[in-house]
C-alpha cells in the first residue's frame, strides 16, 4: 500500500486539477445537446471512479505516474500554422479534418457534394454521444472532453468507392483533443474508412469510434496512430456485426509517449466475418498497448486477428487479447496470433491472449511468440552482400509490415510500409 | 591466385573443427572437397563465408590478395564469395524479388556500379530465370518460405547466376536432393562456369561429380587436407574408404 | 477402546466417486473455531519447537489482515472459517507421530486397524505388505501421518529422509529450519498463510547429494472428518546431483458440506539434480451439484536453486469442487530446466482453476508447460499461467501448449495465459487450441461398434495422452480410469 500511495496522490491532484479546467472549459461553451448533458454527466462520473494503478489487473503493464503529472488545456485555439496534409490518402478520398479538436471546414472535402448514399454531419449538435466504459474513468474523461465528432451515415445498398477520411491533427503544444465517430454502414452496402491521428506535441488525444455494420455490408476500418512521442493517446474503437457483415480493420501504431487502444468487435450476426490487424512499432520509451475483446454472440461467425510488435529501445509492447464466446455460439471460428520481435536488450514484450468458452462446437485458438531477429536470416542476407544493418531493417520491417500487407488503399499501403522501415531503422543501427 | 588458404584453423563451441588446413584455388578451377561425416566439410565452408560463430584460431585466408577473414559476411560476398547453403534459409514476410533485387545493389554499389531500377533489374532478373529454366512465381514467394528443398536450392543457383561471384563455395548442395534437382544444380554451375570463375563443390557423395567435372579433388580428413588429386581419387575412394586413404597419406 | 466398523461402500448410490467410503475410528478432534489459542494448541500437541510455533504465529497474525482471494474464474461463497475443525486425528496411543517424538526413532508403530483398512481399500498397503512394495508410502489420515513405509531401509541404505513433517520437525529441525518457508514464505498468499499458521502434517523428503532414490516415494492423503481442513506441508529437497520421484494421491469420504484442504509443497532443487513431482487428485467433487465437495486450494512451488537443475510437475486433477493450483518453478540456476504437464478434468459443476508459473532468472533456462483442459457437464475449467523472463535469463526458452476439450453445450473453457518478456534473447512460444469431441468422430467410432461413452473416453484419452505418458506407469493407469469414471453422465 506504501509504495502506491504517493502514486494515488499524483493521480488524485491530476483528477481534481483537470476536473476544474474541464468544468471551467464547459461553462464556456454553447448549449450542445446532446452531447452537453453527457459531458457533464460524464465529467460527474470521472470524479467518482477509481483512477488506473498498476495493481488494477488492467493497468498491470501500462504505466500512468507520468501521465497524472502532465498540463493540459481544454480550451481550443485556432489554427497558427499551415497544416502538413496527411500523407497515403488517395487523391479521391473525402477528407474530414479536425484541427486542435475543432472540426475545418476549410481543409475537409465540401459535405453537400458527396456521392449517393453518403451522409456526414459534423454538428457537435448533432452528435449522438457515445457512453464511456463504467469501468475505465479515462473513457469518462474522453466523454467528458468531447470538442468535436462526426455522424458518418451510408444508407442502404450504397457501395462508396472513394475512402472515408478522418484526420484528426494536433498542432498546438499541451492540448487536449478528444473526438467521437459515429458510422453506420447500411444493408449491403461498402466502404472504406480511414483514421489518422497525428501530430499534438506533448498533448492528449482522445478518439471514440463506434461503427455499426449492418447485415449483409462490408466495411473496410484503417486507422493510423502517428502522435508525437511526447503525447498520450488513448482510444476505443467499438464495432458490432449484423448476419453476414464483413470488416476487415488493419491498425498502424507508432506514434505517442503511451498508447493505448481497445479495440471490441461483437459478432451479433450469423455469418459474419471480423479480421483485424495491428503492426506496432515501439521505440525509445513508448509503451503501446493493444487490447482487444472480441465477442462472438451468435452461430457460425468467424473472426481472426494479427497483431504484430517491433519492439526496440526500452519499449514496452502489451498485447491483451479476449475471444469470448457465448453459449450457443457454435461453429464459431476465432484466432488470434500475437508476434513479438524484441529488438533490444532492454525491450519487453508482455502479452495476455484469453479464451473465454461457452460453446462446445468451436474452433477457438491463439497463440504468442516472442524473440529476437533471427540471425540465421541475418546471416543469410549478409552472406548475399546486404550490408548488416540493412539486413536487419529488412528482417525487421518485414515482419511488422506481414500484418499489414493486405491493406486494401495501395496508397496508404505504401506510405505505411515506408514509416514501418523508417522508425525501424533507428532500431536496428548496429 | 584466386584463394589463399594457409594451415588454417578454427573451432566452434570449443571444438576443433579445421586443424591447419591448406587450399589454393586459381581462377577458372573447379575443385570438389570430399571427406566423411565430420570432417569439418561445411565448417570450412562456413569459415571462409564468414559465420559469426567460428573462431578462427590460426592460419590465414586471402582472398584476391585481401584478408578474408578480416571481413564482415556482407563484405565478403560484395567481394565476389559466394556461399550456396547447404540449408538454405526461410524468411517469412520478405519477397524473393525484394531480396533479390536488394542483394543485387548491394553488390554492385561495392563494385562501384549504379543500382538497378525496377525495370532493369527485372529485365536482369527474367535472363538469369529463363537460362536456368525457372517460373515468374518465384519472385513473389517469400524467400525459400515453402519451398520444396529443389526449388530452395535452385534459389541459391538463382541468386549466384544474379550476383555473378568469382568464386562460388556450394557446401553439400546436393545432400537430399532427387536427380531432377541435382540436374538443375549442375546446369546452374556449367552454366556459369568461365575462365574467371572458381567453383569449390563440398560434398559427401560422388553423384555430383558426375555432371560437374572438377579440376581437382581434396580428401578432407579431421580438419585437414590429407590427399588431393584427379578424378581418379573417387574410384579410390569408393574402393578403399576414407580412412584407408587417410591412414596411407 | 471400541472400535465401530463401519465402510459405507457408497458405489451403488454414488457410482461417480467410489472413493467415498468413511471410516469410523475413534478420533481426536478440536473444537471448531481458529484462534490465536488454536494455533497455540496444535502446535503445542505435536511437541514443536519454539520456532515452529513462531512460524506459526507469524502466518496467522498476517493471515488475518488478508482477504479471502476471489479473482479466480471459480465462485465460491465466503468461507466460515470458524465453522472447521483445525486438527482431527485417528486416537491411538501409538499413532506414528507420537511415538516418533517420545522414541526419538523411526519405529514401527501400530497402525489403528480401521485406519489400515481403510487404506487397504484404496489399494495402499501399511505394515509389513508395504514394505515389500515397489513404493515408499506416507498415509496421511486427515491431520496426521499414521504410517511410513520403508522409511527405515530408505535412511539405512541411501540416507533418504523421507517420513512425516511432524516427525522431520523433531528429528531434522536444521533441515527443517533451513527450508521452511523458503520456497512458499509464510506470508504468501491467503491460503498459504492459513496453511502455516495450521499446517497439519505433510510429507517430508530429503535427497543426499548424488543419491537417486532407489524408489518412487509417494504420500496418499485421505480426508474423513466431517467439517476437517487438511493443511498439509510437503518439502522435497533433492540436493546436488540427486534425483527422485514423488508421487501424491488423495480422496475423501461423502459429505455434504464443504471441506478444505489448503496444502503447502516446497521443492527445492540443488545443482545437478532432478525432481519429478507426480500428482493424482481425486477428492471428492460432491454431489451432482458439487455440493458438499472438497474445496482445493493449494499453493505448489518449486526453486531450481543450483545449474542445471529439473523439476518436471505432472498432475491428472479430477476431484474436487473448486480447485485452485498452480504449481510453478522459479528457475534460478543457469541450464535449469521447469516442466508442468498437467490435465484438468471438470464435470458436473466442478471449477478448475489451474496452470502454472515459470519464473526465468538463470542463463538458457528452458520451460516447457502442456496443460489439457476437458470440460463436460456443467463446469467450468480454467488455464491460468506466467511465463515470465527476467532481464537476466539470457537465451531463455518456454514453450507453452494449451489444449481445451468441450464436452457437452453448458459447460466452459478458459485460458489466461501472461507472458512478460525482458529479454531480447529469449524465445518464448505459446499456443492454444480449443476443440471438441467432434460428431463424426461418434459416429465413425459407431460404425465400428463402439459405444459412444468409450468413443468419448478413448478420444479424451487420445488427446491427454501427451501427459499421462509423463505419469509413472501405474499412476497414468490410474488416472485414465478416473477420467472415464469421471466422464460418465458427460453425454446426453
Amino acid at each position: 500500500m506504501t509504495l502506491s500511495q504517493p502514486l494515488l496522490n499524483a493521480a488524485d491532484d491530476a483528477r481534481s486539477r483537470w476536473h476544474a479546467l474541464i468544468a471551467n472549459w464547459l461553462s464556456t461553451q454553447s448549449s450542445q445537446a446532446p452531447v452537453e448533458a453527457k459531458r457533464l454527466e460524464a465529467l460527474a462520473a470521472f470524479t467518482q471512479m477509481p483512477l488506473p494503478t498498476p495493481r488494477h489487473e488492467d493497468w498491470k503493464y501500462t504505466r500512468l505516474a507520468n501521465l497524472w503529472k502532465q498540463n493540459y488545456q481544454w480550451e481550443k485555439a485556432p489554427v497558427t500554422s499551415e497544416i502538413i496534409p496527411v500523407s497515403g490518402l488517395p487523391e479521391n478520398a473525402i477528407r474530414l479534418i479536425f484541427v486542435n479538436g475543432l472540426f475545418a471546414p476549410e481543409l475537409s472535402t465540401a459535405l453537400n457534394a458527396l456521392p449517393a448514399g453518403l451522409t456526414i454531419n459534423t454538428q457537435l449538435s448533432a452528435l449522438m454521444p457515445i457512453d464511456w466504459q463504467t469501468d475505465d474513468a479515462l473513457s469518462a474523461l474522453a466523454v467528458a472532453s468531447v470538442s468535436a465528432g462526426a455522424m458518418i451515415n451510408i444508407a442502404a445498398n450504397a457501395q462508396i468507392s472513394q475512402p472515408i477520411a478522418v484526420c484528426v491533427i494536433g498542432e498546438r503544444v499541451s492540448q487536449v483533443q478528444s473526438i467521437q465517430l459515429q458510422v453506420t454502414v447500411g444493408k449491403n452496402a461498402s466502404a472504406t474508412f480511414i483514421e489518422v491521428v497525428t501530430g499534438a506535441e506533448k498533448g492528449l488525444m482522445l478518439s471514440q469510434l463506434a461503427l455499426s455494420i449492418a447485415e449483409n455490408a462490408h466495411c473496410c476500418h484503417l486507422f493510423w496512430q502517428d502522435v508525437a512521442d511526447t503525447t498520450y493517446y488513448f482510444g476505443w474503437r467499438n464495432a458490432t456485426l449484423a448476419r453476414d457483415a464483413r470488416l476487415l480493420q488493419r491498425t498502424l501504431s507508432v506514434g505517442g509517449i503511451l498508447s493505448r487502444q481497445q479495440y471490441t468487435v461483437t459478432i451479433q450476426g450469423e455469418n459474419a466475418e471480423a479480421d483485424t490487424a495491428t503492426g506496432v512499432v515501439a521505440l525509445g520509451k513508448q509503451t503501446h498497448d493493444i487490447r482487444t475483446h472480441t465477442r462472438h454472440a451468435c452461430l457460425n461467425a468467424r473472426s481472426r486477428q494479427l497483431h504484430r510488435f517491433a519492439i526496440g529501445g526500452q519499449a514496452n509492447g502489451v498485447f491483451h487479447g479476449d475471444i469470448y464466446v457465448e453459449r450457443g455460439a457454435d461453429k464459431t471460428d476465432a484466432n488470434m496470433a500475437t508476434n513479438n520481435l524484441l529488438l533490444s536488450p532492454q525491450a519487453q514484450a508482455n502479452s495476455k491472449p484469453q479464451l473465454e468458452i461457452y460453446a462446445d462446437d468451436v474452433r477457438c485458438t491463439h497463440g504468442v511468440t516472442s524473440g529476437n531477429l533471427d540471425e540465421a536470416q541475418i546471416f543469410y542476407l549478409r552472406a548475399r552482400g546486404i550490408p548488416e544493418s540493412q539486413a536487419r531493417l529488412l528482417v525487421s520491417a518485414a515482419f511488422a509490415q506481414a500484418a499489414l500487407a493486405d491493406v486494401p488503399v495501395a496508397e496508404l499501403a505504401d506510405v505505411w510500409h515506408e514509416v514501418i522501415a523508417q522508425k525501424l531503422q533507428q532500431a536496428v543501427v548496429v | 591466385m584466386l584463394l589463399q588458404v594457409e594451415n588454417l584453423q578454427a573451432t566452434v563451441a570449443d571444438k576443433e573443427v579445421l586443424r591447419g588446413l591448406t587450399l589454393n584455388i586459381k581462377a577458372g578451377e573447379v575443385h570438389a572437397i570430399m571427406g566423411p561425416n565430420g570432417a569439418g566439410k561445411s565448417s570450412l565452408a562456413s569459415v571462409l563465408a564468414g559465420r559469426e560463430d567460428y573462431d578462427v584460431t590460426g592460419g590465414s585466408a586471402v582472398f584476391q590478395g585481401e584478408d578474408l577473414l578480416e571481413m564482415d559476411p556482407e563484405a565478403r560476398a560484395q567481394a565476389g564469395l559466394f556461399l550456396a547453403f547447404q540449408y538454405p534459409v526461410e524468411i517469412p514476410g520478405v519477397s524473393n524479388k525484394l531480396f533479390l533485387q536488394t542483394a543485387l545493389n548491394a553488390v554492385r554499389a561495392a563494385k562501384g556500379l549504379p543500382a538497378l531500377d525496377m525495370f532493369e533489374f527485372s529485365q536482369f532478373v527474367q535472363e538469369k530465370m529463363s537460362l536456368l529454366g525457372m517460373r515468374q512465381e518465384f519472385l513473389t514467394r517469400d524467400v525459400n518460405v515453402g519451398f520444396s528443398g529443389g526449388e530452395k536450392k535452385r534459389n541459391d543457383m538463382l541468386q549466384m547466376a544474379l550476383l555473378e561471384p568469382s568464386l562460388c563455395i556450394l557446401d553439400e548442395t546436393d545432400s537430399g536432393l532427387d536427380i531432377d534437382a541435382l540436374k538443375a544444380v549442375a546446369q546452374g554451375v556449367n552454366a556459369m562456369r568461365s575462365p574467371d570463375r572458381s567453383f569449390v563443390l563440398v560434398t559427401h557423395y560422388q553423384r555430383l561429380l558426375e555432371y560437374v567435372a572438377p579440376d581437382v579433388i581434396h580428401i578432407l580428413y579431421q580438419g585437414r587436407i590429407v590427399k588431393s588429386g584427379g578424378m581418379e581419387l573417387v574410384a579410390q575412394i569408393e574402393e578403399q574408404g576414407y580412412d584407408a586413404i587417410a591412414a596411407a597419406a | 477402546m471400541q472400535t465401530q466398523v463401519e465402510i459405507v461402500d457408497l458405489l451403488g448410490a454414488q457410482s461417480t466417486y467410489k472413493e467415498g467410503f468413511f471410516t469410523k475410528t475413534a478420533v481426536e478432534t478440536f473444537a471448531k473455531g481458529l484462534t490465536e489459542s488454536v494455533v497455540r494448541a496444535i502446535s503445542a500437541k505435536k511437541n514443536e519447537p519454539q520456532w515452529m510455533l513462531d512460524f506459526r504465529l507469524a502466518a496467522y497474525a498476517h493471515w488475518l489482515t488478508l482477504p479471502e482471494p476471489h479473482w479466480a474464474k471459480a465462485e465460491y461463497q465466503p468461507l466460515d472459517y470458524q465453522d472447521y475443525s483445525y486438527y482431527s486425528a485417528p486416537q491411538c496411543g501409538n499413532c506414528a507421530n507420537e511415538a516418533c517424538a517420545s522414541a526419538g526413532a523411526v519405529s514401527e508403530p501400530e497402525i489403528d486397524p480401521e485406519v489400515a483398512k481403510a487404506f487397504a481399500a484404496l489399494g495402499i498397503h501399511l505394515g509389513a505388505e508395504g514394505e515389500e512394495a515397489e513404493i515408499a508410502v506416507d498415509a496421511i489420515f486427515d491431520s496426521v501421518s499414521v504410517s511410513t513405509t520403508k522409511s527405515r531401509a530408505l535412511l539405512e541404505k541411501h540416507g533418504v529422509i523421507f517420513c512425516s513433517f511432524s516427525e522431520a520437525v523433531q528429528h531434522y529441525p536444521a533441515l527443517v529450519q533451513q527450508y521452511l518457508g523458503t520456497v512458499v514464505p509464510h506470508h504468501d498468499n491467503f491460503f498459504a498463510c492459513l496453511n502455516a499458521a495450521v499446517a497439519s502434517d505433510g510429507t517430508f523428503v530429503y535427497i543426499p547429494k548424488g543419491v537417486s532414490c532407489p524408489v518412487p516415494l509417494s504420500t496418499y492423503f485421505r480426508i474423513n472428518e466431517a467439517k476437517t481442513g487438511q493443511f498439509e506441508r510437503t518439502i522435497v529437497i533433492a540436493d546436488e546431483g540427486s534425483s527422485v520421484s514423488y508421487i501424491e494421491g488423495c480422496s475423501a469420504p461423502v459429505r455434504d458440506s464443504y471441506q478444505l484442504h489448503a496444502a503447502v509443497v516446497e521443492v527445492i532443487v540443488h545443482a545437478d539434480a532432478e525432481v519429478k513431482y507426480s500428482t493424482v487428485q481425486n477428492w471428492y467433487p460432491g454431489d451432482d451439484n458439487c455440493e458438499g465437495g472438497i474445496l482445493n486450494f493449494v499453493t505448489k512451488r518449486g526453486v531450481c536453486k543450483g545449474a542445471r537443475s529439473k523439476l518436471s510437475w505432472t498432475q491428472a486433477e479430477t476431484g474436487s469442487a473448486i480447485t485452485w493450483k498452480y504449481p510453478s518453478c522459479i528457475l534460478e540456476g543457469d541450464d535449469s530446466v521447469g516442466e508442468f504437464y498437467s490435465v484438468a478434468l471438470t464435470n458436473r459443476r466442478q471449477q478448475a482453476d489451474t496452470g502454472t508459473k515459470m519464473i526465468h532468472i538463470g542463463k538458457r533456462t528452458k520451460s516447457t508447460i502442456i496443460s489439457k483442459g476437458i470440460s463436460a457437464g456443467k463446469s467450468e475449467n480454467v488455464y491460468r499461467g506466467l511465463v515470465k523472463i527476467l532481464p537476466t535469463a539470457e537465451g531463455a526458452r518456454n514453450f507453452t501448449q494449451c489444449d481445451s476439450m468441450l464436452i457437452g453445450k453448458q459447460c466452459g473453457a478458459h485460458t489466461f495465459p501472461y507472458l512478460e518478456v525482458q529479454n531480447a534473447t529469449a524465445q518464448v512460444e505459446h499456443e492454444a487450441t480449443t476443440s471438441n469431441v467432434g460428431e463424426d468422430q461418434l459416429f465413425y467410432c459407431a460404425q465400428r461398434g463402439i459405444r459412444e461413452e468409450d468413443a468419448i473416453s478413448m478420444i479424451v484419452n487420445g488427446f491427454c495422452k501427451e501427459v499421462f505418458q509423463k505419469l509413472p506407469l501405474e499412476f497414468a493407469v490410474e488416472a485414465e480410469k478416473l477420467l472415464a469414471i469421471s466422464l460418465e453422465g458427460s453425454v446426453g
